[in-house]
């Protein structure tokens, strides 16, 4: 495969790169730490730069990978622990492309779909990690359950009964294929799955887990069963009165309650402080009206570590039905604050409107009822069916406990060793640990990155910058190092942000203000080239003009439309370098920009007899007759230089611009089509493409591209206009209204400016 | 609107300057790789090294300052011993990479091999070793070798398209198709203008029989380049299944002109003369492109062209090689999670 050509520019920038990795290296002190979360990121970063000290590249290289890795991965955990999943997928993702291996941050990756509901994304997941080890019976695992995520119980049930080929004696497998054949509705199957997932004497725990999940499917007798045997065992395992308790409201709705706080109590007198079951009991007492019972397991769940809105919610119920106004608006008010859509679990519009109207309530009854409006205005507002009462709410409360139950089990799997250490956290610890990590990784992708400038692979490199970049943007030298790389990639006009911010550090650095100036010239930016270069070029101090530089300024001047400016640098330029095509069609610019089109001819001609395919000569000269209204050497001047040049998009505008003019719209709107697709932000082609299609009666297209050009040059007359006319022609009389005013209204605007 | 070429060389040019007068610290450039410039002539330097090297094993930098001017000197064996020497001692993953070249210039393909395989133990993350490593693996014809890493390199530098490309290469080996075709694909759209690509998708198309789609995408490619003998050959198979013969036969000879032992080119001339019923010159070709590659379809056409000239028993001989063949593709594509090839035959049975 033929390697991209290396470009001139390319071999001259390399000592610039051995420059940035001499800065880069020479502030390398990189400690492993002992302990905590970040061990394993440092230990691979000190050895990558024990490596680089000893000449082994491709040591180092690996080592840093390894860094960055282990890096993503803590990333992803911290946003794991803070519940950001979206943060958790980009994290693990990155981490899965940067190394060789990737098994672990593949398999967080499919657990974090799972938890997303991304059912198909953790299948494609979870199935590239089989196929890579099939002997992994977890992973096997894992990938059924994603199968069954994604409602393929059959395929979820055939990966087991493989896995289990694998591991027959393993209970948990037994025990996960018997509830995918409890999703088939194979019962059979599953009791005698179960059975042997128990074993004899039957183990305790995986009873009670058989219990669960009898009910969650519904078999309410067999959870009964299961969940009773498991008790004649052991009459205080954990779990079993509870789910018992769970069961008989699921089974019996309100006529179950009784039977339900019964088995929660006796939960409770074995872990008197359970959050979940004091929260069910309460609930449970609450609905029976029993309200001073239901004080206590409600107080004790309003008291866990991460109380629901829902302990609150009923606290302030039972408080308000025992006549404890204060504290039941004050457990109201609570309850809102963590259901708010703000808040740390938002709820939904009708647990809202409900805590509303009961918080309405006891501010009536407390004697503000100004408060009280307000309160039940916002439970109107928040468009809750009021009928639904604290029964909806216990119902609501069982089904996420039923669903909750996978999504509990994905987020336990996702729980690594480090992972775990991070919950613990403080939100300023774990804002210090990321910024730790994220200094040690941009560290890493910026040695990176210098490693493979140095080895001429720019584009590469600018990869790994930017990534860096993105992490630490403040990383001493980082900026600079990836301005360089992106100007060494061909991609200029993208380095004049990084090497503006590098700038910003070392401002009397000549040759990086001078490289600014070159790329915010290719980034469109001629007013801030001339500014940069001025100093070179046109102060007194300048001395002798460096031609290329005063090329620069020439050019930066004439296309911010300051060519009279330009004048005098253009002779002194031509006075030494009368045989520089590219000078001429600048001047030849100049002099076209100036009216003065004969000079410019001339200047254009003079060019080309330098050199034939000089860029912007014929181009130059098709604008000038353009302006000339003589459009057949417009369009043959445009193709010539699109010959030479085809891909010069202000060529290609123009020439569509002819072509229109000319009549040959179709081919017009093929080059404008193609000119759009390439560069969505072109507003001339935008507009001239919405402008043609519309007189071809094609409104509805050419509105899009007019809203677009509208959108992309706001103060443009002429786009409002012609996309009033598009609204106009499909009936909306507003909207074509208001473009015709604002159309107006710039208009009057120029006149008054001219 | 770019800067045009003369500025950005005038202002990389400022650079230069600039850091020739700042000048890289002989320390960092040892750091980075770089030898550190001996100041005597390479023969007294030579004298030197050798000299410390019989009095006992050098430190690492001198062992492969010792190896570079012996393979400069052409002396590959000393070379490689105070590479293997560097390698053994310190680990390290530069010695056997060089090693890996050195071997490989002798034609020890499964030497260099085994060095590769060191380099990977101890830099599995590395660029360069992985690519090695999966090219040499692809030179030697293990292609189960290669792709492992080879999905490797295209998942953490996706932006290359020579790793698509050798992945694709890979996987046709194998018998892959539709996993070559998808991954061929990638590499089209990060080399527009690659004409091995296009080659690479030809064949594709060519084992499955898509001959129409296999001479668009080769009739692209030799327009991109007239001279390559790769697409002319493998246009030829696709002429040859879309039944002009002339034609195929045509771009097959202009190939074995070139290159008499091609063996794509060897077996579109014995497909030909299959159809010809010029049995025996058919069975001469394809011998000799089996002496050029051995594929299940070359087999399969062998043990035709000897059932047709009478032999059985060597008839026979090339049908067991051709279902040994696809038995070792179907056990490959198991092992890759995919279906089971298509029979590949060829045209002429």
């Amino acid at each position: 495969m033929p390697r991209r050509r290396r470009s001139a520019v390319a071999a001259l920038v390399v000592p610039a790169a051995a420059w940035v990795l001499a800065g880069a290296l020479g502030a390398s002190t990189v400690k492993p730490a002992e302990d905590g979360p970040l061990r394993s990121v440092l230990r691979a970063m000190a050895l990558a730069e024990s490596r680089l000290g000893e000449g082994e590249m491709e040591m180092a290289e690996s080592a840093y990978r390894q860094g960055l890795y282990e890096g993503w991965r803590l990333v992803g955990s911290l946003a794991v622990a803070e519940g950001d999943d979206d943060a958790a997928l980009e994290a693990f993702r990155r981490a899965s492309t940067v190394a060789a291996g990737n098994r672990d941050a593949l398999r967080s990756l499919g657990l974090v779909h799972l938890r997303l509901g991304s059912a198909p994304a953790a299948v494609a997941v979870f199935r590239d990690l089989v196929l890579r080890s099939p002997e992994d019976v977890a992973m096997r695992r894992l990938f059924s359950r994603a199968l069954a995520a994604d409602g393929q119980a059959a395929a979820a049930v055939q990966e087991l009964e493989e896995a289990r080929q694998r591991a027959p004696e393993d209970p948990e497998l037994a025990f996960t294929l018997g509830m995918g054949h409890l999703r088939l509705g194979d019962r059979a199957q599953a009791d005698a799955l179960f059975t042997e997932a128990a074993g004899s004497p039957p183990d305790v725990g995986i009873l009670v887990l058989v219990g669960r999940t009898y009910r969650d499917f519904g078999h309410h007798d067999a959870a009964r069963g299961a969940l009773r045997r498991a008790l004649e065992l052991d009459p205080e395992a954990r779990r079993a009165h509870y789910y018992l308790g769970t069961v008989e409201l699921l089974a019996e709705g309100r006529a179950g309650l009784a039977a339900a706080a019964e088995s929660l109590r006796r939960e409770l007198e074995l872990v008197p402080d359970d959050p979940q079951a004091n929260l069910f009991l309460g609930m449970a007492l609450v609905e029976e009206r029993r309200f001073g019972e239901a004080l206590g397991p409600l107080e004790i769940a309003s008291r866990g570590p991460d109380p629901s809105a829902d302990a609150f919610h009923f606290l302030g119920q039972a408080r308000f039905g025992l006549g404890d106004l204060e504290p039941a608006r004050g457990a109201l008010e609570r309850a809102l604050e963590l259901a708010s859509p703000t808040g740390p679990s938002p709820g939904p519009p009708d647990q809202l409107s409900s805590i509303h109207y009961q918080l309405g309530q006891a501010l009536r009854r407390l004697g503000r009822p100004e408060e009280a409006a307000r309160s039940f205005e916002a439970a109107k507002s928040a468009s809750a069916d009021l009928a639904r009462d604290s029964r909806d709410r216990l119902s609501r409360y069982l089904e996420s406990d039923l669903a909750g139950g996978d999504a509990a089990d994905v987020t336990s799997t996702l729980q690594t060793p480090v992972a775990s250490s991070l919950v613990p956290l403080s939100d300023d610890e774990r804002k210090a640990l990321r910024t730790e990590v994220s200094t040690s990784m941009a560290r890493a992708y910026l040695n990176l990155g210098i490693l493979a400038t140095r080895e001429q692979r720019f584009g590469a490199a600018a990869d790994l910058l930017a990534v860096g970049s993105d992490l630490a943007p403040e990383l001493p030298g980082l900026q600079k190092a990836l301005g360089v790389a992106l100007w060494s990639a061909d991609r200029r006009g993208e380095a004049a942000a990084p090497l503006a911010k590098a700038r910003r550090s070392a401002p009397d650095d000549a040759a990086l203000r001078r490289m600014l100036a070159l790329a915010s010239l290719d980034a469109g930016d001629p007013g801030t080239a001339a500014e940069l270069l001025e100093a070179d070029v046109a102060s007194p101090a300048a001395g002798a003009v460096e031609p290329s530089l005063g090329y620069a300024y020439a050019l930066a001047l004439v296309r911010g439309g300051r060519a009279a400016e330009a004048a005098p640098v253009f002779e002194r330029l031509l006075t030494e370098n009368a045989e520089w095509p590219e000078l001429h069609v600048v001047l030849g610019q100049a002099h076209a920009q100036q009216g003065d089109f004969e000079a410019a001819k001339a200047s254009l001609g003079r060019a080309l007899d330098l050199r034939g395919d000089v860029a912007g000569a014929h181009a130059t000269l098709g604008e000038i007759h353009l302006r000339r209204g003589e459009l057949e050497s417009a369009e043959a001047a445009l193709r010539a230089e699109l010959r030479s040049h085809p891909a010069d998009r202000r060529a290609r505008h123009h020439l569509a611009t002819v072509l229109d003019l000319r009549g040959s719209s179709d081919e017009a709107l093929d080059l404008l089509r193609a000119l759009v697709e390439e560069d969505p932000g072109h507003a001339d082609a935008r507009y001239l493409l919405g402008k043609i299609l519309l007189g071809s009666g094609e409104v509805r297209e050419a509105s899009l591209h007019l809203e677009a050009a509208v959108a992309l040059t706001p103060d443009e007359p002429q786009a409002h206009y012609q996309l009033g006319q598009a609204y106009q022609k499909l009936g909306r009389v507003d909207d074509a209204r208001a473009r015709f005013d604002r159309f107006r209204a710039l208009k009057a605007a120029e006149r008054g400016a001219s | 609107m770019r800067v045009p070429g003369a500025i950005a060389l005038a202002a990389v040019a400022w650079l230069w300057t600039l850091t020739s007068a700042v000048g890289v610290d002989p320390a960092v450039a040892r750091t980075a790789g770089e030898a550190e410039p001996t100041p005597l002539g390479r023969a007294e330097a030579l004298e030197r090294l050798r000299g410390a090297a019989d009095r006992g094993p050098l430190p690492r930098d001198l062992a492969m300052q010792l190896a570079s001017i012996e393979m400069a000197e052409g002396n590959t064996a000393d070379a490689a011993r105070q590479l293997e020497s560097v390698a053994e001692r310190f680990d390290s993953v530069r010695a056997l990479l060089g090693l890996a070249q050195l071997r490989s210039r002798s034609g020890d393909v499964e030497g260099a091999f085994e060095a590769l395989d060191r380099a990977r133990d101890l830099a599995p993350n590395a660029e360069k070793v992985l690519a090695a490593h999966a090219r040499t693996a692809l030179a030697m014809g293990r292609p189960m070798a290669a792709i492992q890493g080879l999905e490797q390199l295209c998942r953490m530098h996706s932006t290359v398209p020579q790793y698509p490309y050798l992945l694709g290469i890979a996987r046709l080996q194998v018998g892959d198709l539709a996993g070559s075709e998808e991954i061929l694909g990638t590499a089209m759209e990060l080399d527009p203008r690659s004409v091995l690509t296009r080659v690479a998708l030809g064949l594709v198309y060519n084992k499955q029989k898509r001959y129409e789609e296999a001479r668009g995408v080769l009739e692209e490619a030799a327009r991109l380049d007239p001279a390559e003998l790769e697409v002319a050959a493998a246009l030829a198979e696709s002429f040859d299944g879309l039944g002009d013969l002339t034609e195929a036969e045509a771009l097959a000879r202009r190939v074995l002109e070139a290159r008499p032992d091609h063996g794509n080119a060897n077996l579109v001339v014995g497909l030909v003369r299959m159809k010809q019923e010029r049995y025996a010159e058919a069975k001469d070709a394809f011998e000799r492109a089996l002496r050029a590659e051995s594929s299940p379809k070359v087999h399969y056409q062998l043990s035709l062209a000897w059932a047709r000239l009478g032999d059985r028993e060597r008839s026979q001989h090339h049908l067991e090689r051709y279902r040994a063949s696809l038995r070792d593709m179907e056990a490959h594509l198991r092992q890759l999670g995919v279906g089971a090839p298509a029979a590949e035959q060829g045209g002429a049975g």
